[in-house]
């Protein structure tokens, strides 16, 4: 298959792979797994990379022949721990060693798709195949890989906005929300307020977001709770705001408070887009949750964001769990 | 019906110590220095019709011993056909005794079980192959171990209380058996 064939499926993988695993998706990441996709190629001349490597590539055709070595899982197995481990160790996160391994195996899983198949457990000669009927498998350069780059392109552009909010954001988006306008009437704790809808007093707990504790009777006053709470306090007392309770889980927690999204009316235009859980972790008042919901992946952003610029209680704490 | 399909039945019988005359004997014949038998690459009937054909020009193959002949004589042809008609078990049966311990040359390779039933028989098989020759593996059926996978996903966010790891599986495994079908169909057709 050509290079560009390579370097569409292998995003397209990648942002599937994103999009149903808890990996974030980066720049670095999506990098990655563009260069892997092409580096099995090495082994044939006639390539793009072939190209710029010269003589190296008719070295490596000359000892493994095209679709030999360069493409079997024992191949994978090797990449993935010489470029993926170091990439973990250098950048600190999973995802990049994970596109690593995505881009290579995209690589193989694509030949493995056209006529020719790949030796995939090289040194065996047998040769994989997917699917095994011949008249559906890619003829490379004809119409077939045509048809086929269309399929991925199509496929990567509906996955990029999903790999964003991850798999679970979509079912939680997918499956809607209620909306419910109220005045905060009291703000009980960093992540925890009372809301008065329909002349009855809600509790409502922010979702996604944990404020250091208060109030807990049987627990101290957590580093950068105050802050937490007097931040809360200032923003919302008395102020109308908008709730988005999701559809999809539970409605609410184990003390009978509702859970929910808060938005804010910042510039009076009488519409409630700005959302006040994330503006808790932008600031470093709060951890993020680990259970699903829908702003899951966002919030995990904002939060390591926050933690490397080590604003509120990511540099003023010396002990804080994520 | 009638096995009986001789062409010429004035002429000499397996039996009374004659060959007929073959009319596909591309098979080719037992080689008088090893006396080895030599069949075609087939399936695993195709190898056992073929080798009780070349143990019944050799002379070790009383047709009669299988039912579909019903007792009568028969030339290559009727023999042929009679054997389709029969069972593996059955030829397997009458041909046992009869190539225990010989040598079986195989122009090709024997796809499936054809190998294993020949041995089964005390057949020494060996199979002729091109240094060149492609062999193709189907990962075709990796898919119903994604499926198998996904179903027992779907089971442990039960467990996990995982709902949309529940809703993903879900959707997963209902895609792959729906597609069921066609995934039958992608599968490579056995080798020749």
């Amino acid at each position: 298959m050509k290079v560009v064939t390579h370097l569409i499926f292998a995003e397209c993988c990648w942002f599937a792979t994103s999009a149903i695993f808890d990996v974030h998706y980066e720049t670095p990441a999506v990098l990655a797994a563009a260069a892997t996709a092409v580096l099995p190629d090495a082994d044939h001349p006639r390539s793009w990379l072939g190209h710029q490597l010269g003589s190296v590539s008719e070295d490596l055709n000359r000892l493994f022949g095209h679709r030999g070595f360069l493409h079997s899982l024992l191949a994978l197995m090797l990449v993935t721990l010489a470029l993926g481990l170091p990439l973990w160790w250098i950048t600190g996160r999973i995802s990049p060693a994970t596109a690593v391994f995505v881009g290579y195996g995209s690589h193989l899983f694509a030949d493995m798709m056209t006529l020719g198949g790949v030796r995939l457990f090289w040194p065996s000669r047998v040769i994989a195949v997917f699917p095994g009927r011949d008249d559906y498998r890619v003829r490379t350069g004809g119409n077939s890989e045509r048809v086929f780059v269309a399929f991925a392109l199509v496929f990567a552009l509906l996955l990029y906005p999903v790999s964003r909010v991850g798999f679970e954001g979509l079912i939680y988006r997918l499956g809607g929300d209620d909306q419910l306008y109220g005045r905060v009437t009291k703000v009980t704790d960093g992540d925890t307020i009372a809301v008065e809808i329909g002349g009855r007093s809600t509790p409502v707990r922010l979702i996604g977001v944990d404020t250091p504790e208060t109030i807990a009777p049987d627990q101290p006053i957590g580093c950068f709770g105050p802050r937490a709470s007097d931040y809360t306090k200032q923003i919302l007392t008395k102020r109308i705001i908008r709730l988005e309770i999701p559809r999809i889980g539970d409605s609410e927690d184990a003390y009978g408070r509702t859970l929910a999204y808060v938005y804010l009316d910042t510039n009076g235009d009488g519409r409630y887009e700005h959302l006040f859980n994330e503006d808790l972790i932008t600031l470093g008042l709060a951890r993020t949750t680990t259970f699903s919901h829908a702003h899951r992946r966002e919030f995990e952003r904002l939060r390591e964001e926050a933690e490397s610029r080590e604003v509120g209680l990511w540099g003023a704490c010396s002990d804080v769990s994520t | 019906m009638d096995f009986d399909t001789t062409r010429d039945r004035g002429g000499s019988r397996r039996g009374s110590g004659s060959v007929p005359n073959l009319v596909t004997g591309e098979a080719g014949h037992p080689s008088p220095e090893d006396e080895a038998f030599r069949i075609p690459a087939g399936s695993r009937k195709a190898a056992l019709v073929h080798l009780a054909l070349e143990a019944w020009r050799a002379g070790l193959l009383d047709p009669r011993a299988l039912g579909e002949v019903r007792g009568r004589e028969v030339d290559q042809a009727g023999l042929q056909r009679a054997l389709y008609r029969s069972s593996m078990g059955e030829i397997e049966h009458t041909l046992g005794p009869v190539v225990r311990g010989r040598r079986l040359v195989v122009e090709g390779r024997l796809a499936g079980t054809g190998r294993t039933a020949l041995e089964r028989l005390g057949v020494e098989v060996e199979e002729l192959r091109l240094d060149d020759e492609k062999r193709y593996i189907d990962m075709t059926p990796a898919i119903f171990v994604f499926a198998a996978i996904a179903m027992a996903v779907r089971y442990i966010s039960l467990g996990l209380d995982d709902q949309d790891l529940y809703i993903l599986a879900g959707i997963f495994f209902a895609l792959m058996y729906g597609l069921r079908p066609f995934f039958f169909k992608m599968q490579r057709p056995r080798d020749q």
